[in-house]
């Protein structure tokens, strides 16, 4: 029996490239192809936006020289095709091209160009079972704005917000200092809409500060939230799996130690008296500190209701987003008033949050190959949909 | 094949030699049979490495020398040939150089058999005529620990528990041959209230002669099982060898473990031994035995005496012989409370039923194990633990010569038993045994054959998580690879 | 911290009470570099370090710039964060030959002015420099023919050889030749208020001299070297850089 191929797509166009490399090679390609049961495609878009296929992508060597960029030039880049499935074509010598026609596509990058379903639309369009979220939930997912909306429609609790596009804003930004300084209490948080890391947020904590903080933010994105801070905050993130049936990780609770952060900073990103990094740090940077296990709690040490009610909390908000396959939900938590605020939604969380999984019972090898299942189950629900009409409507003319 | 015959011609090749020594005590004839076994000398060091010690260093440097002395020799043979047009010369000197490795790898061995018979043999022989008078002589309890298997865990089992309260020495581990023993005799202080000796059987005749050097005054069988057949050829002669320490205590006084099979005949035999197992010893009786990972917990019952345990040791199997140690100490005069603290410091050594957490994970390690009584009681434990997920692997066993197949497919069968949730085979010549085995036994779960085991080994971690619990049996020694 | 200022997005820390002092890095370097100096005054002072445009984690600007775009860009960004009146500028290196230009053409403003390994001489090197140059455009003659890979590696390989600074900051290729062939001798000359000059004993790319010269220049200045110290003194011996500079201001 040939074994099924997954291409395993990564890199890309993001600020967050390096990670994804991280999470393709370690936390997927590895226990894939340990498991024994499929034939592993590498997929590389370099930070050009040009795809690559090979299996020297498979190693990390291939990543930390300096001659990555020299064997990219004398590689060529694949070209797509969206019909019958993805194919990638690898322009081969002779006219004699190489035809890859992978059976599930395993997307493993991060922010831009990639978690943000673009990567996903593109499955759409080939009609090929891919992992992990779905196109919309993914959109919706990395846009905080949206996200926080539809959090709030379902009446799951969100720290209290304000939001603009850079249009608007700037057409009356008095108006909406006004807005922001009447409906929320500072310190506020000033993010860009989408941008899965840090990148672009400021904690403010004087109303004098909120201008140059949204002109920072509208410098990277066409829209930006301001958001009230959580005060006694412990912040805790839920990794979940599952399509209709939903499975979750272990509520765990990033640590960092404060030397970790350059002094500057921490003082000004840090939410509470010194109690672990401000909410507006999640995001890309907990990607490059998990994984050491010295830097999380897990489970996170909460009370037995407060634990709960942040688990049912994080699988309301995947339910409620669309998410399918597998999400990490990041919640802020007032200690002190026991309240649960849903904060963002990390639709492809590092390195799969496979650390987290292997505690909650799940191995890494087992983590995959679950995933891949699961979207071929979403691919198959999908397929019984009637997607074209007999009825020819030009024809009635 | 072209690849190993060229693997005799490495640079490495005198140390894979040495190394070889090294493995096999520097002694000829087993030396000798691995050489001829080996096919790639390049897969011998695979993983472990050779132990730079002084007599290694001299006998590599030995091998340099005259290696390159014969390849030397070979060329001027060749010269001989090329310039005086010597006769013969250049087929004398071309098989000198190709059959250097050959030859060198034999001539290695006739100093050391030499140096063996003519300085080493005499001056055991009356360091052992020593040792007999010392151990005569001693007013200690001697302890003589014979059998198949378990006998180190038994001796270090006894000494943990009686070391509680009583001065013992045992002898030191693995070293359980007569000119061991005499070394450890040297080093008694005559004060001494237990010796504990091990008894390596090797021969038919071994543990008879051992007894008559040492003097035991107690006797413990550990177990019986096929083991160096080479020499005893069946599983009876070994057993009659083991057995013979009988003669030389007093038959109340020997202790043999019941569960082990080819003792029952024995213990039928003679009533005044005393058989111990799961159910109790010398009159004590064992109860509520519950197994985890953190170790093994029973009650013991004698007469009033009431004593609860708790061991680290992790398998229902090692209820035998902690009762027995604790039987031991009561008798030899150890309070309730010092047999309690004593059982309760016994714990795995490495590699032999070793837990560790990995990935969430248990991981029982009994990768030094080599026996089917082994495999029977680590698979017994596994059936015993409670857990989310059980995964059993093993590459099999090794050195079971005519056996092999009986014994494979006799583990298949035991792997069966416990229902493991995943078995994990190391592809080799007994795979198929065991797969008949789990086969004829119904078992029906998933099985993964993994043919690079260093590769399956390291990348454990990703395979396993939380509530999973692995146990790892055999390790597959380079000396059989 | 992140400001948006002449349309560059520019991080930068600020932290401390007290009055306000001004880090300035050198060429290729970033805030970071200085940060065991900020963290050590911050106890007494009010501590502003930003990463200057094309380093750390500052946009690149779309023109080359020159000296007088870099001090411009400097007043921006404190008019911008609304820094206050300036007590004192630290430069090191290239950043302390922007303080010096800033200070003598009254773009910035301070009271006291300390400079670590400051650079702004430039004509020495002049031989080298022109032979270098020559041999440069030699070069990109004959090899224009060869595909832009080689060419890249190639140009990487010969700045390695010759050590250059344009290797650490490639994207910022004729802002550095503009940069550094800048001289601020001039400037120096018209400097009253008091200044601190320290610089390491071997230092090989702002040498002693420069110390020095510009100390000459100056009115009012002290100057101190470090034995033993290189170009980053502030590194090579933190305690003493930052006792001497406690005790100036």
């Amino acid at each position: 029996m040939k074994k099924p191929i997954v291409a395993v797509v990564f890199g890309s166009r993001s600020t967050e490239h390096d990670i994804s490399v991280l999470t393709a090679l370690a936390s997927v390609i590895k226990p894939l192809e340990l498991s024994k049961k499929y034939t592993v495609l590498p997929v590389y878009i370099a930070k050009t936006g040009k795809w690559y296929v090979g299996d020297e992508f498979k190693k990390i060597a291939t990543f930390q020289t300096e001659d990555l960029e020299d064997l990219l030039a004398k590689k060529q880049p694949v070209s797509l095709l969206f019909d019958n499935g993805l194919r990638l074509i690898e322009r081969g010598r002779l006219g004699r091209d190489v035809i890859h026609c992978p059976d599930v596509v395993f997307p493993a990058t991060h922010g831009t160009h990639g978690e943000d379903g673009e990567l996903m639309a593109i499955c759409e369009m080939a009609n090929v079972p891919y992992v992990g979220c779905d196109m919309e939930s993914s959109v919706i997912a990395m846009d905080k704005i949206l996200a926080k909306q539809v959090a709030v429609a379902h009446h799951i609790p969100t720290a209290k917000f304000v939001s603009f596009t850079k249009i608007a804003y700037e057409s009356g930004s008095e108006e909406w200092h006004k807005k922001i300084n009447k409906e929320l209490r500072y310190p506020v948080f000033v993010k860009p809409a989408h941008l899965g890391s840090s990148i672009g947020i400021s904690r403010v904590t004087h109303k004098k500060d909120l201008a140059n903080a949204i002109e920072v933010a509208l410098h990277y994105d066409t829209s930006a939230l301001v958001e009230e801070g959580v005060e006694n905050l412990i912040e805790v993130t839920l990794p979940v799996m599952g399509n209709e049936r939903l499975h979750p990780a272990l509520l765990e609770e990033p640590l960092l130690k404060s030397e970790d952060f350059f002094d500057f900073d921490t003082k000004y990103m840090q939410g509470g008296k010194g109690k672990g990094k401000g909410q507006g740090m999640s995001g890309g940077q907990d990607k490059e500190a998990q994984g050491a296990q010295g830097y999380s709690r897990m489970p996170a040490e909460l009370p037995k209701g407060l634990y709960e009610e942040a688990e049912s909390i994080g699988l309301a908000v995947y339910r409620a987003l669309g998410c399918s396959g597998i999400a990490r939900i990041d919640m802020l938590i007032d200690s002190k008033a026991k309240q649960v605020y849903f904060n963002e939604v990390n639709p492809l969380p590092g390195s799969l949050y496979a650390h987290n999984w292997s505690r909650a019972g799940v191995s890494t090898v087992n983590l995959v190959e679950k995933l891949i299942k699961l979207a071929e189950e979403r691919f198959a629900k999908k397929q019984n949909l009637t997607t074209s009409f007999s009825t020819n409507y030009l024809q009635q003319f | 094949m072209l690849r190993s015959l060229f693997s005799m011609y490495m640079r490495r090749y005198p140390a894979i030699l040495v190394y070889m020594l090294q493995n096999t005590e520097y002694r000829a004839l087993p030396f000798l049979k691995w050489f001829w076994r080996t096919n790639d000398f390049s897969k011998v060091t695979y993983r472990r490495s050779l132990d730079y010690t002084g007599p290694a260093l001299m006998l590599l440097w030995a091998l340099r020398i005259g290696m390159g002395l014969q390849i030397l020799a070979g060329f001027i043979l060749l010269g001989c040939w090329h310039f005086r047009g010597t006769l013969g010369a250049w087929q004398f000197g071309v098989a000198l150089v190709i059959s250097y490795p050959i030859v060198w790898a034999h001539l290695v061995v006739i100093p050391l058999a030499f140096g063996r018979l003519l300085i080493i043999k005499p001056r055991q022989r009356a360091a052992i005529a020593r040792s007999e008078k010392i151990f005569r002589d001693h007013q200690a309890v001697r302890l003589a620990i014979a059998g198949s298997y378990g006998k180190t865990s038994m001796k270090e089992l006894l000494l943990t528990v009686l070391g509680e309260a009583r001065d013992v020495a045992a002898t030191p581990a693995n070293k359980n041959v007569p000119i061991s023993h005499a070394h450890f005799a040297e080093k008694l202080t005559g004060q001494e209230d237990i010796l504990i000796i091990e008894y390596g059987e090797g021969a038919p005749g071994d543990v008879a002669r051992f007894a008559k050097i040492t003097h035991p005054t107690h006797a413990i069988i550990t177990g019986i099982a096929p083991a160096h057949l080479d020499r005893y050829k069946t599983v009876q002669r070994a057993a009659a060898d083991i057995f013979s320490v009988g003669k030389y205590v007093d038959p109340s006084q020997v202790y043999v473990n019941g569960e082990s099979p080819f003792t029952a005949d024995y213990l039928k035999a003679h009533p005044a031994y005393n058989a111990y197992s799961e159910s109790g010893v010398l009159g004590w009786k064992a109860s509520d035995v519950t197994v985890g990972v953190d170790g093994v917990r029973f009650t013991l019952k004698k007469d009033k005496k009431i004593l609860q345990l708790h061991s680290k040791l992790v398998g229902r199997h090692h209820v035998g012989p902690l009762a027995l140690a604790a039987a031991l100490a009561d008798l030899f005069g150890l309070s309730e409370k010092q047999i309690a603290a004593g059982i309760a410091k016994t714990a795995p050594f490495e590699h032999r039923m070793q837990p560790y957490e990995t990935a969430g994970a248990w991981v029982i390690d009994d990768t030094y194990n080599g026996n089917i009584e082994g495999i029977r009681a680590g698979t017994r434990a596994l059936a015993d633990l409670s857990a989310r997920r059980k995964i059993y692997i093993t590459p099999g066993l090794v050195d079971q010569g005519r056996e092999t197949r009986r014994v494979h497919e006799e583990m298949g069968r035991l792997i069966a038993a416990a229902k493991p949730d995943i078995v994990v085979l190391m592809q080799n010549s007994t795979t198929q045994h065991i797969l008949k085995g789990l086969k004829e036994a119904g078992y029906a779960k998933e099985i993964r054959l993994e043919d690079d085991p260093l590769d399956f080994y390291s990348n454990l971690a990703s395979f396993v998580a939380a509530g999973d619990v692995v146990l790892m049996q055999n390790d597959w020694t380079d000396n059989y690879a | 911290m992140q400001v948006v200022v002449d349309s560059l997005m520019t991080r930068y820390d600020r932290g401390g009470k007290g009055k306000v002092v001004v880090l300035l890095h050198g060429w290729a370097d970033s805030a970071a570099g200085l940060r065991t100096l900020g963290n050590a005054l911050q106890k007494n002072y009010d501590v502003i370090a930003l990463d200057l445009p094309g380093f750390g984690g500052t946009q690149t600007p779309k023109q080359s710039w020159g000296l007088d775009d870099y001090v411009q860009f400097v007043q921006h960004f404190l008019k911008k964060i609304d820094a206050g009146k300036v007590y004192a500028l630290i430069g090191h290196s290239n950043g302390g030959a922007m303080a010096i230009r800033g200070l003598a053409d009254g773009t910035l403003r301070a009271e006291k002015l300390v400079l670590l390994a400051s650079a702004g001489i430039r004509n020495e090197y002049k031989g080298r420099n022109r032979a270098l140059r020559i041999l440069a455009k030699a070069g990109k003659l004959v090899t224009s023919p060869l595909p832009i890979q080689i060419k890249k590696k190639l140009r990487r390989k010969v700045y390695k050889t010759i050590g250059s600074d344009m290797l650490v900051a490639e994207h910022l290729q004729e802002t550095f030749k503009r940069v550094v062939t800048d001289d601020v001798r001039a400037d120096a000359a018209q400097i009253t208020l008091p200044a601190l000059l320290i610089y390491g004993e071997l230092d090989e790319d702002t040498p002693v001299w420069y110390g020095r010269q510009f100390h000459e220049l100056m009115t009012d200045s002290t100057l101190e070297i470090l034995p033993g110290a290189g170009h980053f003194v502030h590194i090579d011996r933190p305690d003493d850089v930052q006792k001497a500079i406690k005790e100036f201001l």
